[in-house]
């Protein structure tokens, strides 16, 4: 029976409540924007294929609650990603300040070769701006990362800025991924993610909304 | 418990079995019918007083409350009200909790420049963002401009000014919506709010060391009632046995989870503390366990 998938990889998304990380989840995988969604409490995940080079990457998509009082749980996450959203709101100085806050969290948290992109979402919200582009660009570069401003309203550089983080994850396993552009044996990659077995049939899973 | 796709409610779980076989249920299952007004008002004498608290909290336990008259009838299980009180104590409660709660914001609004600002990064911030976004497809807090969302904004900054050391913590929103919903009154349902917070699992205390204990508590109920999931997340390592996927559950006593007529349910019924021996400042784990004892396993 044909596999779902070649690799299953953990992203999560950080950043200030209310910046949008809920909101870019669910137009990444449902294409859906609602404007007054609900706030995360803890943390929520879904899931998504993407075909990156040829594989077939499963991505579970960790959703954090942003309030400082949740951290506790949200950091008990950090160490099981392989990539990580840096997300600020255009619209919100003080959630782009913090972003280094987030980044230190992730940097005593998160495992070593975590790869991280910055994310300045609401870039439709143009009126409000108060982030410049190019301080999101120089906040990146100085953390040696890339950087999109997106929009989960005008559904801006959403797909774009999934995909590219998926792509930093995989070359940054490459050796473990190496033979599987060859179609080599597909159980072979269980081992990146021992305790994630592939779904036994071919049957999905009753779709789940999670936000 | 089932996931199901519902693209309305974005709920996660369904009652997979609504009814149980009798060999598994509580015997006085079926036993009570909903509380209605009729049946309040055979609960209360003629000065108001509720005659036997015990048998009201079994009846609203078992059948719940019927929705004409939860405004009236929450109070008293959210320990605004005492049971023994008179009407006529009632009223005059009211009012001098409401001038209280004026009180309250008045504080909220004579403070300094500092200290809003200080407010405002640690509560209002939040508060802002959160009220917007918590219940509006509730006919209660629909549509732009609505009122009631401005009224529950008062109350969790208010609360926040009341009880400093909580002040707002996500989800605490989601808690009152509900209650302002039926109770209606601004200040009643206030003091409604100080009464679940203080009584239930929720946030008596943010900190985690009592969440840790909440799950501790589920583990060891799970233990001894489904040795075999116990075995099966045990078999997940570490991470199964967190079970930090039952965080927001307890947190906020499934009301992400069910839809909202199940889930109110499901807070009566832990809130009516039926058989609980509840003792205030122990972080109220008993609700906790009688919510998922009852409402989920």
């Amino acid at each position: 029976m044909a596999k779902q998938y070649d690799v299953l990889f953990r992203l999560l998304l950080l950043g200030d409540s209310g910046v949008g990380k809920t909101c870019l989840l669910c137009r990444f995988t449902d294409n859906e924007f609602h404007p007054a969604h609900i706030s995360t409490i803890g943390v929520d995940f879904k899931m998504k294929t993407i075909e990156v080079d040829g594989i077939k990457v499963r991505i579970q998509i960790w959703d954090t609650a942003g309030q400082e009082r949740y951290q506790t749980i949200t950091k008990q996450y950090y160490r099981r990603a392989q990539g990580i959203f840096l997300v600020y709101d255009i619209s919100s100085e003080r959630s782009y300040q913090h972003v280094m806050k987030w980044a230190s969290d992730v940097d005593e948290y998160a495992p070593d070769g975590v790869q991280k992109i910055l994310i300045g979402n609401k870039a439709d919200e143009e009126h409000k701006r108060q982030v410049a582009k190019e301080q999101g660009l120089q906040l990146a570069r100085e953390y040696g990362m890339d950087f999109y401003e997106t929009s989960a309203c005008s559904n801006l550089n959403i797909k774009e800025s999934f995909t590219r983080l998926t792509e930093l994850v995989l070359q940054a396993h490459r050796k473990e991924l190496a033979g599987l552009r060859a179609a080599a044996a597909p159980a072979d990659l269980a081992r990146l993610d021992e305790d994630e077995l592939p779904p036994a049939g071919a049957e999905e899973a009753p779709k789940a909304c999670w936000c | 418990v089932q996931q199901l796709a519902d693209e309305k409610t974005c709920m996660q779980f369904s009652i997979r079995r609504p009814k149980l076989p009798s060999s598994e249920t509580h015997p006085e299952e079926n036993a009570h019918k909903r509380l209605d007004v009729a049946a309040w008002l055979r609960h209360l004498n003629e000065a108001g007083q509720v005659e036997e608290e015990y048998k009201l909290q079994k009846a609203i336990f078992f059948g719940g409350i019927d929705i004409a008259i939860r405004g009236e009838v929450w109070p008293f299980l959210l320990r605004y009200y005492s049971y023994e009180s008179t009407s006529e104590e009632r009223e005059a409660l009211r009012i001098q909790k409401r001038k209280e709660y004026l009180e309250i914001q008045e504080k909220r609004l004579a403070m300094t420049p500092d200290e809003h600002k200080d407010f405002w990064r640690n509560v209002q911030f939040t508060v802002d963002k959160d009220v917007v976004r918590t219940d509006r497809s509730n006919q209660f807090f629909r549509g732009e401009g609505n009122p009631n969302v401005e009224t529950m904004r008062r109350i969790l900054l208010n609360y926040a000014v009341f009880n400093p050391a909580i002040g707002y913590s996500q989800g605490m929103s989601d808690l009152v919506a509900p209650i302002l919903a039926e109770v209606l009154d601004e200040s009643d349902t206030f003091w409604c709010f100080v009464g679940l917070m203080q009584n239930t699992i929720f946030f008596s205390s943010p900190r985690d060391e009592d969440m840790e204990k909440q799950l501790m508590y589920l583990r060891e109920l799970l233990r001894l009632m489904h040795p075999r999931f116990y075995q099966h997340l045990l078999s997940l390592g570490e991470d199964g046995l967190q079970m930090l996927f039952c965080h927001r559950w307890i947190l906020l006593c499934f009301k992400r989870e069910f839809p909202d007529a199940e889930a109110l349910r499901m807070w009566e019924a832990c809130w009516a503390h039926y058989q609980v021996r509840s003792s205030p400042g122990t972080a109220a784990g008993p609700a906790a366990w009688q919510g998922l004892s009852k409402g989920c396993w």
